[in-house]
């Protein structure tokens, strides 16, 4: 499907990966409408994306309201007349130890990650089965194939996300509504202010784990899945690895993950007092894409130590041969 | 691209299931003209004649559902659907009463509107109203297509191809389909406006003989020759079809 002149919604569109692909669609000359708790943010979001070019039109809400839920897709209908496609982006987490993290907030956790996709998903897909022909792209992470230690309400609610969307696939194909697609993105570790959002229990402060990437380049990934629908996408060759790791060695991948949150996830210099984040109350501010762990620096890095490292390989190995 | 090879503005509307496309160009306080396009086509190939009308009339030319920038329905509109499509839009946009002016297979969904919508009719031209009663199959109708060619410019063919790639093969099949069975003689005399008919005189694809009868069935029809053009009046002879529509602006009889 085309993107210029199509009709996108963005939950959680106010920060990250959201905010990034709210963006991208603009610029590529959708009409999009933007969805979170923060009316402030949303309103900036929207000027941007009228600044790239789309039409925007911003409606706050909050996705654990079902009834808030269809009533966005009601006013995206209103305002562009269709929708032809809905990113399930809206997110929240806990690095807690299981059992310090307050019931309550790891409720509130699945209800934001699973119930609001699945609110979104119903929400969307009547429309777009009614139109014959449509998106919806779930937005689920790689700890959906290899989980991690501290993030279980994530972790689970990332692997049913990934399973809603297969369920739905089945469901639609069953049901011979062929022109209307599911796609799930599995990104790796993405440059956003989710590490900031945190809830927090571990006494430790949370940072990006790398390989981090840049937000922009789910984004892309997303515009791209608009174009050319695809089951599954990972985003990244780190993700791409660690579904290998998982199919191959799954066992090894798990104790490997369990480490390596361990010691790159956390601070162990930096304490944290125990919050809940923005899991009850949204976090202040206008909001922003990036985190500020420089996703597309670390990637620009990552590429010159790899091809250097190649060279270099290249090089040793051609002396050898020559000999 | 200078400042006449392009639309004003482009505008969006909910209207019709969907997102509804028009271009515009001309003065905002003038009157207005509502340009409706054939099968495969677009508001594109309506650009000289808005730019023929640019000082005395608002030109809009919207898409019809999935065709040009509007996506339509998987499934193909009948001509019902079409005009049915245009009421909605025409009733969204208040542009109800405006001068209309279509193109082939854009007459048959124009008069179909008299059917069901006739309130929303303004002063009508029909530039090559299709389908000839007398040659109402697939073959006869490419045939006359093809021989229409040499009386277009060339430079209809690359607008042409950009539009009919937006809709697709099936799309344009199955309206093609829906349109050679649409017996507009029929809903001619339905039409309660003064309506201008307008023939290329070497049009193959409306030949004069049915140009004439469309005429006469409609209750107050009048019939305009553009020498020297086929098919498509508005690309090959924009400043004559304005010279035929700049009357109806000012409430002129037709």
């Amino acid at each position: 499907m085309r993107v210029r002149d199509s009709v996108v919604v963005v939950t959680g569109a106010s920060s990250g990966i959201g905010r990034a692909t709210a963006l991208a669609c603009a610029s590529a000359g959708a009409a999009v409408v933007l969805a979170a708790r923060r009316a402030d943010a949303l309103a900036e979001v929207a000027r941007e994306c009228e600044a790239a070019g789309g039409q925007a039109l911003a409606v706050p809400t909050d996705v654990t309201d079902a009834d808030a839920v269809q009533a966005l897709a009601r006013r995206a209908v209103e305002r562009f007349g269709r929708i032809d496609a809905w990113v399930n982006c809206a997110a929240v987490t806990a690095f807690a130890p299981f059992l310090e993290i307050p019931l309550e907030e790891f409720r509130r956790i699945i209800d934001v990650d699973v119930m609001g996709y699945v609110h979104g998903a119903r929400a969307a897909l009547p429309y777009l089965r009614d139109q014959g022909k449509g998106v919806l792209i779930n937005v689920s992470s790689v700890v959906a194939v290899v989980p991690q230690p501290y993030t279980h309400a994530y972790s689970m609610a990332k692997a049913a996300v990934r399973v809603l969307s297969a369920s739905l696939r089945q469901e639609l194909r069953l049901d011979g509504a062929k022109g209307v697609k599911v796609c799930t993105v599995m990104p790796p570790t993405i440059d956003t202010p989710f590490f900031d959002h945190t809830a927090n229990y571990t006494g430790r402060k949370a940072k990006a784990m790398p390989p981090v990437y840049s937000a922009e380049r789910v984004a892309r990934t997303i515009v791209d899945l608009i174009r050319v629908p695809r089951r599954e996408v990972m985003v990244g060759p780190m993700a791409r690895n660690l579904l290998m790791q998982s199919k191959f060695a799954p066992g090894l991948a798990e104790r490997m993950m369990g480490s390596q949150v361990d010691k790159m996830h956390l601070y162990r210099t930096k304490p944290a007092p125990a919050t809940s984040g923005n899991l009850f109350e949204p976090a202040p501010g206008t909001g922003s894409v990036s985190g500020g762990w420089h996703g597309r620096r670390q990637t620009a890095l990552r590429r010159v130590a790899s091809t250097a490292a190649l060279l270099t390989g290249g090089m040793v190995a051609a002396r050898r041969w020559g000999r | 691209m200078g400042p006449l090879t392009r639309w004003d503005t482009h505008e969006f509307t909910a209207a019709a299931g969907t997102r509804v496309h028009a271009a515009l160009l001309g003065p905002r306080d003038a009157p207005t003209v509502v340009c409706v396009h054939g099968l495969g086509c677009s508001h594109r190939y309506f650009l000289p004649l808005a730019r023929a009308l640019r000082r005395d009339a608002r030109v809009v030319a919207p898409d019809l559902p999935g065709f040009g920038r509007t996506r339509g329905p998987s499934r193909a509109l009948d001509v019902r659907g079409q005009s049915r499509a245009l009421a909605d839009w025409l009733r969204a946009t208040a542009r109800g009463g405006a001068v209309l002016v279509a193109n082939s297979t854009g007459c048959q969904t124009a008069v179909d509107l008299a059917v069901h919508s006739p309130e929303l009719l303004g002063p009508l031209v029909l530039v090559g109203p299709t389908v000839d009663r007398r040659a109402r199959t697939l073959p006869q109708q490419v045939g006359r297509l093809l021989a229409d060619t040499p009386w277009e410019r060339p430079t209809l063919g690359p607008v042409l191809l950009r539009d009919w790639a937006a809709c697709g093969a099936r799309r344009y099949a199955a309206t093609f389909a829906y349109l050679l069975s649409d017996p507009i003689e029929r809903k001619l005399p339905h039409v309660p406006v003064p309506t201008v008919v307008v023939r290329g005189a070497r049009d193959p694809v409306v030949p004069r003989e049915w140009a004439e009868e469309v005429t006469r069935r409609l209750s107050a029809g009048r019939l305009e020759e553009v020498p020297g053009v086929g098919h498509t009046v508005n690309w090959s002879a924009p400043e004559r079809l304005a010279r035929i529509v700049r009357p109806l602006l000012a409430g002129e009889p037709a």
